[in-house]
This record gives structure tokens, C-alpha cells and sequence, in this order.
């Protein structure tokens, strides 16, 4: 498979990876040339270092958080390999018409992944603590944690329809209806 | 409607009654025969002429602003644009009628349009441009208003021109760049009436921020091409060298550079400028004014585009000045903005129509037709083109029918309307027809195009602006969709316009944010804390505009929940001392109280008119306690909590030098206000509690006069508060505590309760600061949230604090009624209030001496 950077990409591979995701084989050929950018000790897989080599996700407030969805989510062992990183890319992959569309490039899909940004522990909710975290990621600085706290209460009362004091999937989803999370969160792949 | 209708006309006649006196007064003078004799009033129009009919038009049009809107149904059916319009023609007619319209002052001055109507509602524009959609949308805006608008002049001239050899114009020539001339004006789209029109009708805002970008940007455009081609036509066609037309296209470059150039500097220096008007508050709003009105000039003054230079003068100080200035002065600006541009766009439509009707006109039908189809087609086949080619890089298609409208939305306006009429007749023979075929475009545009398109966009079902509130999960879900995907383009290496916007946003934080502002951020995302700020705003707005009585909306809920808690934290930072906090903290205090006042309204209904008398009398005196006392008695064992919060905060907030010579006068106070209400057995306790103190405390004898004569001085005092020196300095001090304002103190508390209840280790920070904190004594006010004597007597007892010792029975008589809940979460304040007191022991005497000699 894909997870050997040595060989060059096999064509077959290569088709498989097109039809599954989408996107087209220059597409592939550009993320695959990528992939082995990253990959510096040229080993198939992309560690955590690799991707916080990057200077902007580096310096991203919420890159170690994206890194740790993508390592816990996609990769495995904290490694991910060129299959799992091209199907992680694949979500955020825009869908030109609807037959496009694939199974990852859904709106679901993208929003899960971006609920997936907050909830860590995978009981599909997002509770208190967890939008804590991410928040003080966010806002960082010297704000006082009780401060962020009270935003923290504010969006989860925004929210909770249910009054559990928690997000869940659905009331995730509900809210953000108003906004273009489909446009926002796909990205155009070069050619 | 009919009734302003009348007005309206009242006006017009108005005006024109003067107008015949003053003429009339013209023709008196010329009289030899009449003696000077002095007058007791003159009538002197002549010296306000000029003035005086430009108040009448902003009169005038104002009223019909209003009179249009009190018709929904006509508003619905026809653009406000159209109204004034017809309304103009009106006017127009009445005047020419008159033979009025030789005045100056009546008729549209392309001066007068461009020094003074069109700035404001560009930098309107500018300073509430959607930065994130124009950006977002930047390319798409930049081609169409740069190589569409050429196309569109290009096309419309040379076709123009070419059907002069058919018989079509019957026979009238036109050359080719006076054709060209009139191109460029005829095919920029105008930006007023495209705001005018698309204000109405709700488009989504990348649909519009397209439409209208390319109306701002093309100024450049149309304003060098204009420029150009009448230069040509003044220099003629046949000596017209190569070199003229390439310093053409690089006058373009400079226009537009210039003037986004100029607008950037000037909206930078006045970011500047704010940043040192801390003290001058008043002059804000009027910054933000002269240096965009200044960067409009200017670039007028070196013949850059004006539009492209406001514009952007107004985008940058949004960016900076809402940071430094003051609430109020952010308000101001954005209000006067509001009001400035609205009135010119109401007076620009209004002068159009007037202007319409003239002998300046020569009507050819067929250059008139050809003119307005030919704008249209090649509207639609421009866009077509371009938004095509634009949808090559674009992530977000622009769809047939958003290339549908767009086109239909370029509608033309004051601006061709304005240049048309500085044409020079004596260069171009054919300007009458030029005129007269602007308006036409602009009327059938503006008509038309602009009746039809609200249907037009419901017809189609474009997707229409959301017309939604801030919401903090939105907001927050938004930040994070930015940041994903930018890092998600780095890794996958695709650098997209969201890893160039996270660029951008790290240099202004890195650079412009320090420069400009005076608190310069340390926060890394300080959008999502003034997103918080402004739903909090917002809903206090809500609250503060609902009726009494009603019940705020559900939102409210959360906000009630997080506001106390922001207003706690805020205490933290460093300000300097208590009046200070107030006064940052109080505009935000008061979004609690009116909530809870809604909501606690019911509770203490009977009690809400005895309470403002009371806080009436005794503002000076005791306001924050003595009301706790009042609604202590009615309270409920629920509110216990509230009761330490209000208790608390009056001490919080109060001048510690005052208290011993308020509080004391409170003292005999105290169970005459118990008597006032019902209450029960404790009231005994109360007086008991009292009484003694009095015979056990002998600190100065001064201090200690007859108590006869001390209770009767204090129901004088009751009725007229004397506001001693102390006093009123005191409430200078916090001054924002009005009358009203601590009405709302007291109120807080009880609007707290619940968050307190849920939460109670929040209220320590407001108690931390003060510094003082014992747990030993910690709950005895708590514990007397039904018992509104107890809760009153370890007052007294810390009133005397600095004189009085206190006895160990009492602490003693208090264990035994505590309740053990909550131990040490609460400081008291009577160590607070005892730690102060010796303090000033001192100044305290002399208080209590000067207030009791003049009582």
C-alpha cells in the first residue's frame, strides 16, 4: 500500500484511492509529493513531530489539538500513514456537484470531524471541560480561567436543549445550521 | 402617511412663501423714496438663502423618509430609491413651474455632489463593510470591477458609436470618444444606488458583497477611463499618440493605488489619533469623520479615486478605533455615520429627480434605447463571462442564478448622473443627449430593475441574508473551522486563502494591534471575547428596551447566568481603586439588574413604590443598606444568598471616610423602617440589640447626645438629606450611582441569587479584594437571610466597630441562630467594615460631629 513511501505510488493504488475519495490522480500524485515532503526521515508515515514541523500549525493555537484528532482518529500508534492521510484530506475535499460527493465529503462528516475537535474522550458530548480546554486554547493570554469559564457556560447554554449540561451531536449540529460549515470546510486541492 | 404627505407640501409651500417675500424684498429696495428708520426686526433671507434651502432639503427629505415608512405596503412595492425619485419630479416640476430653479441652490451641483453627498455614504460603507466576505470574495470583486467595468465601456462606446451609421439616432452624429466618454460613465454600476436597492432586499451577503465590492472598486476604473477619454476628446482624435494611451493605463494603476494608498494612511494616522484621546472623549466620533472626510479630499485634491480612498480610510479605523475609543463614542460614529449617509442618499434620489426636469435635454429615441439595452446586454454577457472565469479559483461557485443577479443588480446611478452633467458642451457637441440618456439608464435601472428585483430574488429563491444574532457557539464553532482549515492547508500544502487570512491576522496582531492601539492585545483571540461582550450588550439592549412586565426572551437566561460572573472577574484586573471599578464595571453591571428586576418584579411588587420612596429620602444617606433592610423583611429564606450579595456590594462600593456617620444615623433608623412591614418575633431581638449599644457605647460625648433628640433629628434628616461636603463628594465619586442606578445595586443582588446558589465560591473575588476575609463570623449575615433584625444588627454593631467594642454575648446570641451552612466561603464584612473604621477613626468623629451639630 500507500504506507511505503519508497516505491512510487502503484497505479491500481492510485485508482483505488481516486474512486474511494474522489479526488483526481494529479490530486493524489500532488498530496502523495506532499506526504513525502513532510515525511523527512522518509519512514511512510507522518508523526506528530512531522506535522508540528509545520511553522503555521505550530504556532496554530489549536494545531496540537488537530494533530492530536488526526493521530488518534486517522492514524494509529500516533503515526499516520499516506492512506490514512489522504482519507483524513478526503473530508475536506470540495464536492463540485453532488454526484461528487463521496461518503467522507459529507457535511456529517465535516462537522463530526470538527466535533470530534472538542470532544476527546469520544462519549459524544461535548461537556464542560472539554469546551474549557478548547477555549483556553483559543483565547490563551492572561484571561482569567473564570472568565472562560463564563463563556464556556454561555455557549453550552446556548446550546443544551436538553439541559444535560453537555453538547451532544445533534444539538451540535442544530446550531450551526446557519452557517456554511460545508463551504467553510472544504478547501480547493491544487491539480 | 396623508398626515405627512401635508407636511411635507406645508414645507414646500413654506419655502416658497419666503422665496416670494424675499423677491418681492428685492424689488422693494429699489423704492428712493423711503425714509431710513431703524427696525426693530429685519427681514434679511438673502443672508440665509443659501443655508436655509439646504436645511429645507434635508427638512424635506427626512419628512419623506418618514412619511414613506409609515406605508408598509408602499415601501414593500416600490424601493425607497423610487419614492424619492418621483418625489423629486415632483418638487422638480413645481419648481421649474415657479421659474424657481435658476436658484442655485435647488438644482444638483456635481460640487455639491461630490464635496458633500457622496463621502458620507461611501465612508458608511466602507467603516460596515463585511471585511471577511470582501475579502473572502476579493478576486471575484477585483476582476469584475476592473476588467468587467472595461469590457462594459469598451462594448457600450464602440457599439455606440457604431450605430451612428445606421439610421437609428435619425441622423445625429456622435464620435467616437465622446461615445467612449459616455461609456465609461454609463457602464460603472453605481454603489449608491446598488446599496440603495440591495439594503432592501436581503441577499446573501457573498451575493452582495460581490455586487457591491465591484460597485466601490470600479470607481478607479471609471473614474480614469472618464478621465481619459475626455482628455482625448480635448485633445482630438487625430493627434492622439501611442504614448497618451499607455500613460492612460498606468494613470490607472495610480488612481487606484493611490487612493487605496492614501485611504490606508490617513485610517492609520487616525487610529493614531485615538489612541491618545482618552481624555477628550467627546472629539471620537469626530476623528473617525474628519480623517476619512480628509483622505476624501485629498486624494480628490491629487485626482486619485476619492471612493477607493474613503472606503478604505473607513475599513481600517473600524479595524482599530472601536478598540481604543470609548462605547459611547463607537456608538456615536457608527449612528452618525448612519444618519450622515442616510440623509444624503435620501437627498441625492430626491435631487435627481428634481434635476430631471430641465431644458438641458435632448431627447434622441434611439440612442436612448440603444444606450439602455446595450448597458443591459452587455451587463449579462460581461458577467457571464467573467463570473465564469472567476469560478476557476472561486471554492464557492457563483451560481447561474447569482450571475442572474448580479447582473440584473448592476444598476447605474447618481454618479453617471453627476458626471454627465460636469461634461464640457464645448468639447462634446452631443452632451444634452448624453444627459438625457444617463437618466434615462438611471431612471429604467432604478425603476425597473430595482421594483423588480425584490421579486425577482424571491422568485428565484437566491438564498437570503441571515438575518441571525451573534451567538457565542457559532463564533466559536466558526474560529475553530478557521483555524482546522488552516492548518489543514499547510499540511496539505494547498496554501488557500484561509492559511493567507491566518497570515494577515498574525501581522496585525504582531504589529498593527501594537501600534494602534492603546491596550494593545495580549489575548490570541480577542474576536471571540468582544463576540461575548456584544451578546451580553445585546441582550441587555433587549431587556432594557422590553417593557417592564414582560418577560425577556430565553436567551436571556444564559446571559443572566454568565454576566455577574464577568462582572466578578473584571474585578480582578488591575484597576487602581473602587471608584475606578465602578465606574468600568457599571455599564456592564447594569445589564443584571434590569434582568433581574424583570424577573423579581413579581416578588417584590407591593413592595417596588415603598422602596423608591424610601431610596428617595434617604439617597444620600443610606442607599445601598437601607434598602436592604426594606427588602429584607419581604424576602423569602431562598434569597438568603442575594441578600449577602447586596449586603456585600454596598460595602463593596461605598467611600469608606462616610460610613460611620451614615450609619449611624441609620442606626434609630433601622427598626422604624422594621415597623413599616410585616415581620415577626424578631423584632424584639431587634430592639433589644439596639438598645443596649447605646448605653454601653461612650466613646466621644459628642457622639452621644440625647437620643431623643438624636431620633427626631434623624426623621428630619429623613425627609431632607443634607448633602454635606463628605457626601456629595462621595457620590461624585461613583458617580454613575444615580437614583436610579442603585436601585439597580440593590436589585443585582437579588438577580444573582441563583447563579450564587449554583456557584457560591464565585462570589469570593468581589470579597477577596477588599482584603479581608474571616471565617469565623463568615455566615452570620447569611444566616440571617429571613431575619432581617439579626441581619440588621451585626451592622450597627460593625458601625461602631472603631468606637464600640463588641461584646462576646452578642457574637454569642448570633452562634446560636446560625445556621452552619457554607462555612468559610463567605469573608464578613464586618471585619472589612472594622479594619476601615479604625482606619479613619478619626476622620470618623469629625464626621459624625459635623452631621450631628447640623442635624
Amino acid at each position: 500500500m500507500g504506507s511505503n513511501a519508497s516505491i512510487m505510488l502503484q497505479q491500481e493504488d492510485l485508482q483505488n484511492i481516486c474512486q474511494q475519495t474522489g479526488f483526481t490522480a494529479k490530486q493524489v500524485q500532488r498530496l502523495y509529493s506532499r506526504f513525502k515532503t513532510l515525511d523527512k526521515r522518509d519512514c511512510g508515515f507522518l508523526t506528530r513531530e512531522d506535522l508540528l514541523c509545520i511553522p503555521e500549525v505550530n504556532i496554530n493555537p489549536l494545531g496540537e489539538r488537530l494533530i492530536d484528532v488526526i493521530m488518534d482518529d486517522y492514524g494509529e500508534n500516533n503515526k499516520i500513514n499516506f492512506k490514512q492521510f489522504i482519507f483524513l484530506l478526503a473530508k475536506f475535499r470540495r464536492g463540485r456537484v453532488k454526484s461528487s460527493t463521496t461518503e467522507f465529503n459529507t457535511r456529517d462528516s465535516k462537522l463530526r470531524f470538527l466535533f470530534d475537535m472538542y470532544d476527546r474522550n469520544h462519549d459524544m458530548k461535548i461537556d464542560r471541560e472539554e469546551l474549557l480546554q478548547v477555549l483556553k486554547m483559543m483565547v490563551g493570554g492572561n484571561i482569567h480561567d473564570d472568565q472562560i469559564a463564563t463563556i464556556a457556560d454561555h455557549t453550552i447554554g446556548e446550546l443544551d436543549s436538553d439541559g444535560d449540561k453537555s453538547i451532544t451531536f445533534e444539538e451540535f449540529c442544530k446550531t450551526l445550521e446557519r452557517i456554511d460549515a460545508d463551504d467553510k470546510m472544504s478547501m480547493k486541492f491544487l491539480s | 402617511m396623508y398626515q405627512n404627505k401635508h407636511s411635507i407640501f406645508l414645507i414646500i409651500l413654506l419655502g416658497f412663501i419666503i422665496h416670494k417675500y424675499y423677491c418681492k424684498e428685492q424689488t422693494y429696495e429699489h423704492k428712493p423714496n423711503k425714509p431710513l428708520r431703524f427696525h426693530v426686526a429685519e427681514f434679511n433671507f438673502d443672508h440665509v438663502s443659501d443655508v436655509y434651502a439646504i436645511t429645507l432639503w434635508i427638512l424635506l427629505g427626512s419628512l419623506a423618509k418618514i412619511g414613506f415608512h409609515l406605508s408598509h405596503r408602499l415601501t414593500e412595492k416600490f424601493p425607497e430609491s423610487c419614492l424619492l425619485i418621483i418625489l423629486g419630479l415632483i418638487v422638480g416640476g413645481l419648481l421649474y413651474v415657479t421659474h424657481l430653479t435658476e436658484q442655485k441652490a435647488y438644482v444638483l451641483n456635481s460640487d455639491t455632489f461630490f464635496l458633500f453627498l457622496l463621502p458620507p455614504i461611501i465612508l458608511e460603507a466602507g467603516y460596515f463593510m463585511p471585511n471577511r466576505p470582501f475579502f473572502d470574495n476579493l478576486g471575484t470583486i477585483l476582476l469584475l470591477a476592473i476588467v468587467n467595468t472595461l469590457f462594459n465601456t469598451i462594448c457600450i462606446g464602440l457599439t455606440l458609436w457604431g450605430f451612428q451609421f445606421t439610421p437609428l439616432y435619425g441622423g445625429t452624429e456622435f464620435e467616437m470618444l465622446p461615445c467612449l466618454v459616455f461609456a465609461a460613465l454609463i457602464s460603472a454600476v453605481d454603489p449608491v444606488a446598488v446599496l440603495a436597492t440591495f439594503s432592501e432586499i436581503h441577499v446573501n451577503d457573498m451575493l452582495y458583497i460581490v455586487v457591491f465590492g465591484e460597485s466601490l472598486l470600479n470607481d478607479a476604473v471609471s473614474v480614469v477611463l472618464y478621465r481619459m477619454f475626455a482628455s482625448f476628446a480635448n485633445i482630438g482624435q487625430p493627434n492622439i499618440i501611442v504614448m497618451d494611451i499607455v500613460l492612460g493605463c498606468l494613470s490607472f494603476f495610480v488612481v487606484a493605488l493611490g487612493g487605496v494608498l492614501i485611504g490606508i494612511i490617513f485610517g492609520v494616522i487616525g487610529c493614531f489619533t485615538t489612541k491618545f484621546t482618552e481624555h477628550t472623549p467627546v472629539l471620537e466620533p469626530l476623528i473617525v469623520l474628519v480623517y476619512a472626510y480628509l483622505a476624501y479630499l485629498t486624494s480628490e485634491m491629487v485626482s486619485v479615486s476619492g471612493i477607493l480612498a474613503i472606503t478604505f480610510c473607513g475599513m481600517v479605523m473600524k479595524q482599530y478605533v472601536s478598540f481604543n475609543i470609548s462605547k459611547k463614542s463607537d456608538a456615536t460614529t457608527e449612528y452618525v455615520l448612519k444618519m450622515l449617509s442616510s440623509i444624503m442618499e435620501t437627498i441625492i434620489f430626491m435631487f435627481m429627480g428634481l434635476s430631471t426636469v430641465s431644458d438641458s435635454h435632448s431627447w434622441n429615441t434611439g440612442f436612448v434605447f440603444m444606450t439602455v439595452l446595450l448597458c443591459l446586454v452587455f451587463r449579462v454577457i460581461g458577467i457571464a463571462i467573467f463570473a465564469n472565469i472567476a469560478n476557476c479559483w472561486r471554492l464557492l461557485e457563483l451560481t447561474r442564478i447569482d450571475m442572474l443577479i448580479m447582473s440584473y443588480g448592476g444598476l447605474r446611478g447618481a454618479i453617471a448622473f453627476a458626471l454627465a452633467l460636469v461634461l464640457d458642451e464645448a468639447k462634446i457637441a452631443r452632451k444634452k443627449e448624453f444627459v438625457t440618456a444617463t437618466i434615462a439608464v438611471v431612471f429604467f435601472t432604478v425603476f425597473i430593475q430595482g421594483i423588480t428585483i425584490g421579486p425577482l430574488v424571491k422568485l428565484l429563491n437566491v438564498r437570503r441574508k441571515q438575518i441571525e444574532e451573534p451567538t457565542m457557539s457559532a463564533k466559536l464553532t466558526n474560529r475553530m473551522m478557521d483555524h482546522v482549515m488552516t492548518c489543514l492547508e499547510e499540511i496539505s500544502g494547498s496554501g488557500g486563502s484561509n492559511s493567507l487570512r491566518d497570515r494577515v491576522r498574525n501581522l496585525d496582531r504582531n504589529y498593527f494591534k501594537r501600534w494602534l492601539l492603546r491596550e494593545p492585545p495580549d489575548r490570541k483571540d480577542i474576536k471571540l471575547l468582544q463576540t461575548f461582550k456584544k451578546i451580553n450588550t445585546l441582550t441587555a439592549m433587549r431587556v432594557h428596551d422590553t417593557a417592564r412586565g414582560l418577560v425577556p426572551s430565553a436567551s436571556t437566561a444564559t446571559v443572566q447566568q454568565g454576566m455577574p460572573e464577568h462582572h466578578h472577574l473584571r474585578s480582578h484586573s488591575a484597576y487602581g481603586n473602587v471608584s475606578e471599578l465602578i465606574a468600568a464595571n457599571l455599564p456592564e453591571n447594569t445589564v443584571p439588574d434590569l434582568m433581574s428586576y424583570e424577573n423579581h418584579e413579581g416578588e417584590h411588587h407591593h413592595n417596588d413604590a415603598e422602596m423608591h420612596h424610601f431610596l428617595d429620602t434617604n439617597l444620600y444617606s443610606a442607599r445601598p443598606r437601607a434598602a436592604i433592610h426594606l427588602r429584607n423583611q419581604d424576602e423569602t429564606g431562598s434569597s438568603d444568598d442575594g441578600t449577602h450579595a447586596r449586603f456585600e456590594k454596598s460595602y463593596h462600593h461605598r467611600d469608606q471616610r462616610y460610613l460611620p456617620t451614615r450609619l449611624e444615623r441609620e442606626l434609630p433608623h433601622g427598626p422604624k423602617t422594621i415597623s413599616k412591614t410585616v415581620h415577626n418575633a424578631n423584632r424584639p431581638i431587634g430592639l433589644k440589640n439596639s438598645s443596649p449599644k447605646h448605653t454601653r457605647s461612650p466613646p466621644t460625648t459628642h457622639q452621644q447626645p440625647n437620643p431623643r433628640s438624636r431620633s427626631r433629628s434623624i426623621a428630619a434628616h429623613q425627609n431632607s438629606p443634607i448633602p454635606s461636603g463628605q457626601r456629595t463628594k462621595s457620590i461624585s465619586k461613583d458617580s454613575r450611582i444615580s437614583p436610579l442606578a442603585s436601585t439597580h445595586i440593590e436589585n443585582e443582588g437579588t438577580g444573582r441569587t441563583a447563579v450564587e446558589r449554583s456557584r457560591p465560591w464565585r462570589h469570593l473575588s468581589v470579597t477577596e479584594e477588599t482584603g479581608a476575609s474571616s471565617s469565623k463570623t463568615a455566615n452570620i449575615p447569611l444566616a440571617n437571610g429571613n431575619d432581617p433584625n439579626l441581619h440588621h444588627i451585626p451592622l450597627t454593631v460593625a458601625d461602631f466597630g472603631g468606637t464600640y467594642t463588641k461584646s462576646p454575648e452578642y457574637m454569642g446570641e448570633y452562634a446560636t441562630t446560625t445556621k452552619p451552612e457554607e462555612p468559610s466561603s463567605r469573608p464578613d464584612v464586618r471585619d472589612i467594615f472594622n479594619k476601615q473604621s479604625e482606619d479613619v477613626s478619626e476622620q470618623q468623629d469629625d464626621g459624625s460631629t459635623e452631621s450631628i451639630t447640623r442635624l
